[in-house]
């Protein structure tokens, strides 16, 4: 598997770690071009469902990054959002889907360096992984 | 306890204090009892309570806010209530609960289909579940047959009550030992188990009208824009529905069992959502439906939440 590309859903918060990539960018940090970012206002707008659509529609994992706890724009949106994702992620590994098709990170908008680093780690963790065989919808 | 029942159930009606009460009646056949509206004091003689009754019946509650409702209610039924009523969807003092001590449910339609032919009398005696079909007459341990649920409820007896039909029974308890066998198999098995399962789903949404969490009125399947959940037959659509259901009743699902009952496939439903409410008890100390002045789980937070699988 040493051509297989993963398509990496990623939704990033605006205010933190839309901010963070953006900064990786100007700063001219190289990581793998595997993620496919979506910006909502905040990680907190992230409904499970979303997550749970993505990988029936064919992206091979998710990554979901927001604001450090205490430093959401909204002040506690992250928070919200951390129980969450808890129990979407035991779930789906409860019924057997493999540990790595969902990250998640807080990474802040001074954290450029952090971004790539976290960027690279998905990417790799995903391609170990190879192609999804499980959910995937006959089309 | 049924003569006991019919009598509040009439004086309650005959005294005005309420406008109907939800109960239930015999089925078409032996072995069911389905949910029962008794609007006037002639129709209080219809209604019965059996291990076979497996509506919930808080359910109906939201139908009736413009009523005064007498419900008959056991634990799970009342944590169900207090759910509902954190959610702002009925009111404490429109209901008039007759409280009912539960010994669990029984599963109807499995039990019906080992017994293979037609059932012409069902009794509960010491224990024992006697059937007499048109050829012998079998018997059952009552136990055997119980929802999984109430082999595991930690709350049979009413958390409140205005009147209570017999004596408190004690908890089983027990955790989800269910819950920790399946963890323990290893991922492509469990992912084996759960699709098998996923796929016996016919999509009648029995599970779902019959949740006394379901009520709202554009339901995520239904929906096209997005949609969420194809039409059709395919095991992701159908595996999607489920898992996004479970997500749904994550801290609300007060485990009656209701929906693994009704459903008319023999789908295996519970190992999900016991799954999300042993967690929430675990790591979050969080029981749903004990207190109906707790917001929602997803409707707070704690600062030292759970966040060790977050990079």
């Amino acid at each position: 598997m040493a051509d297989y590309e993963p398509k990496i859903l990623t939704i990033l918060c605006n205010w933190c770690s839309y901010a963070g990539a953006d900064l990786a960018g100007t700063s001219r940090i190289q990581y793998p071009s595997n993620i496919r970012v979506v910006r909502v206002p905040c990680s907190g707008r992230v409904n499970p469902q979303f997550i749970v659509k993505a990988l029936r529609d064919g992206v091979d994992a998710v990554w979901i990054s927001g604001c450090h706890p205490g430093d959401c724009h909204y002040i506690t949106g992250n928070y919200f959002a951390r129980r969450r994702f808890y129990v979407l992620k035991d779930l789906l590994e409860y019924v057997g889907l493999e540990k790595g098709r969902i990250h998640f990170s807080w990474v802040s908008a001074s954290e450029g360096k952090r971004f790539a680093d976290i960027a690279t780690l998905v990417t790799e963790e995903v391609k170990k992984l190879g192609p999804r065989k499980k959910f995937v919808k006959r089309r | 306890m049924v003569k006991k029942i019919r009598e509040i159930a009439r004086k309650l009606l005959e005294e005005g204090k309420v406008d109907v009460v939800l109960g239930y009646e015999k089925g078409t056949e032996p072995l069911s009892e389905r949910p029962f509206v008794a609007r006037t004091v002639e129709e209080v003689e219809r209604l019965t309570y059996s291990p076979f009754a497996i509506q919930n019946l808080a359910t109906y509650l939201p139908r009736f806010n413009n009523n005064k409702v007498a419900i008959l209610a056991r634990g799970c039924t009342t944590r169900a209530i207090n759910v509902l009523i954190s959610e702002g969807q009925i009111e404490r003092d429109k209901i008039y609960v007759i409280g009912i001590p539960c010994n669990g449910v029984i599963k109807t339609r499995e039990l019906r289909e080992s017994i293979g032919e037609e059932i012409e009398d069902v009794s509960i005696q010491n224990g024992e579940i006697v059937i007499k079909t048109t050829t012998e007459e079998k018997k059952v341990k009552f136990e055997d047959w119980l929802n999984i649920s109430c082999k595991y409820c930690e709350y049979p007896n009413p958390l409140f009550y205005d009147v209570l039909v017999g004596e408190e029974v004690k908890p089983r308890g027990g955790g989800y030992p269910d819950v920790e066998d399946y963890e323990k198999l290893d991922e492509d098995k469990r992912w084996e188990i759960f699709e098998a399962e996923m796929s016996k789903c016919v999509r009648c949404y029995a599970c779902r009208q019959s949740c006394p969490m379901c009520y709202c009125e554009h339901c995520f399947v239904d929906s096209t824009e997005p949609r969420w959940v194809e039409p059709g037959f395919d095991k992701t659509d159908l595996e999607s529905w489920h898992l996004i259901r479970v997500l749904h009743m994550a801290g609300r699902c007060v485990d009656c069992g209701t929906c693994e009952l009704v459903c008319p496939e023999g789908v295996k439903l519970l190992f999900l959502t016991r799954k999300v409410a042993r967690d929430l008890k675990r790591d979050f100390d969080y029981v749903s439906g004990l207190n109906p002045e707790k917001p929602p789980f997803f409707g707070e937070f704690r600062y030292d939440d759970k966040g060790d699988f977050i990079l």
